[in-house]
């Protein structure tokens, strides 16, 4: 089992610290659940000179080879899920004034309606949820984006997540049930972390 | 009185939102940068995504005009390509076409419903941009159900 330290740092052998500070955000005051992605680069060093620049990120990155990278602290949040989907939407549990409101529709307006729900009656956000990148790219890396398929995970990736997974679950006391792939909880690519498996 | 007490919930809604705008979910926005543009060209709308075929939405009606693709490249933002990633939402529907630069660069874009959209040029620059400002109709219509 892994130990969180003060400063939201992971301690294990298993885990490389690559923190950037310029994708930390806000204080993470409660972890609800955890995010799934795939990179869209080929290289573990391209996505983390990346995140040199700010702007969006994740907490975890897989490499190719399985090696665990700790991107940022787990006490600040990091922007990596975007707009949430309506989750009465999915689980079919919308209240008849909601399903009035979500036939509007209007992305953003519907995830602010989500925002102010406390999960599970939304999905995790970045307020309150640990973003987990994987090195993947969106394939033919030269065709326009709409012909973009996300590679396969690769085995050593996936032994890696599903460690990862569980120990973050068991020391934060996440249920399997706020485990998602991104394009679970927004609007995203479905084929990105198709083959994440946990 | 239903359509009453449908806008107080969404003025509600609205209200209660405000402390949550800066929560990542709009991009960082900078300057296109293309320089002049000599020609811009349809050449497919209602494309549906080969990631999205499985997704039941049909983007047969998905269509931009080229009034609304000259505003589009004239009022669009360039954005990084994680946060196009990660903070846009993404659609199955494209309208896709080609550019000339009057530097004499050539390149092939594609845009979707939810105002996002990629441009390439040569082999390896890709320019993703994001128009919030944009006024096409189509851009803020409900997603087609295919069934």
């Amino acid at each position: 089992m892994f130990i969180i330290d003060r400063y939201g740092k992971v301690i294990h052998e298993k885990i490389k610290h690559a923190i950037s500070t310029t994708i930390q955000k806000n204080k993470m005051t409660a972890i609800q659940g955890i995010i799934v992605h795939q990179t869209d680069s080929p290289t573990a060093k391209s996505t983390l000179n990346s995140y040199e620049n700010g702007g969006s990120g994740a907490h975890f990155l897989i490499a190719k080879d399985g090696t665990v990278y700790q991107t940022a602290s787990l006490l600040y949040q990091t922007w990596h899920v975007g707009k949430l989907k309506s989750r009465c939407l999915v689980k079919a549990q919308c209240s008849p004034v909601e399903l009035a409101l979500l036939k509007t529709f209007n992305p953003k307006n519907e995830h602010r309606r989500e925002i102010v729900k406390k999960v599970p009656a939304r999905f995790p956000s970045n307020e309150d949820s640990i973003g987990i990148e994987i090195v993947g790219e969106a394939l033919p890396k030269k065709a326009p984006d709409d012909q973009k398929i996300y590679e396969p995970v690769t085995k050593a990736q996936n032994e890696s997540l599903g460690w990862l997974v569980q120990e973050l679950r068991f020391v934060l006391n996440i249920p399997v049930s706020e485990v998602f792939r991104h394009p679970e909880v927004s609007r995203k690519n479905p084929t990105e972390a198709a083959t994440a498996k946990w | 009185m239903r359509y009453l007490f449908l806008l107080l919930t969404a003025f509600v809604v609205a209200c209660s939102a405000v402390n949550h705008e800066n929560d990542g979910t709009e991009p960082e926005l900078y300057s296109l940068g293309l320089g002049g543009i000599n020609k811009i060209t349809i050449t497919e709308v209602g494309v549906k995504s080969i990631a999205g075929k499985d997704i039941n939405i049909s983007c047969e009606k998905f269509t931009l005009t080229q009034n609304d693709i000259e505003e589009y490249f004239n009022m669009a933002k360039r954005i990084s390509k994680n946060d196009y990633r990660h903070m846009l939402d993404w659609s199955p529907c494209y309208v896709k076409g080609n550019i000339i630069l009057d530097n004499g660069d050539t390149g092939e874009w594609g845009i979707h419903q939810y105002r996002g959209g990629t441009v390439t040029f040569g082999a390896d620059e890709t320019i993703y941009m994001y128009c919030p400002e944009c006024t096409a109709k189509k851009f803020d219509a409900p997603e087609y159900l295919s069934n």
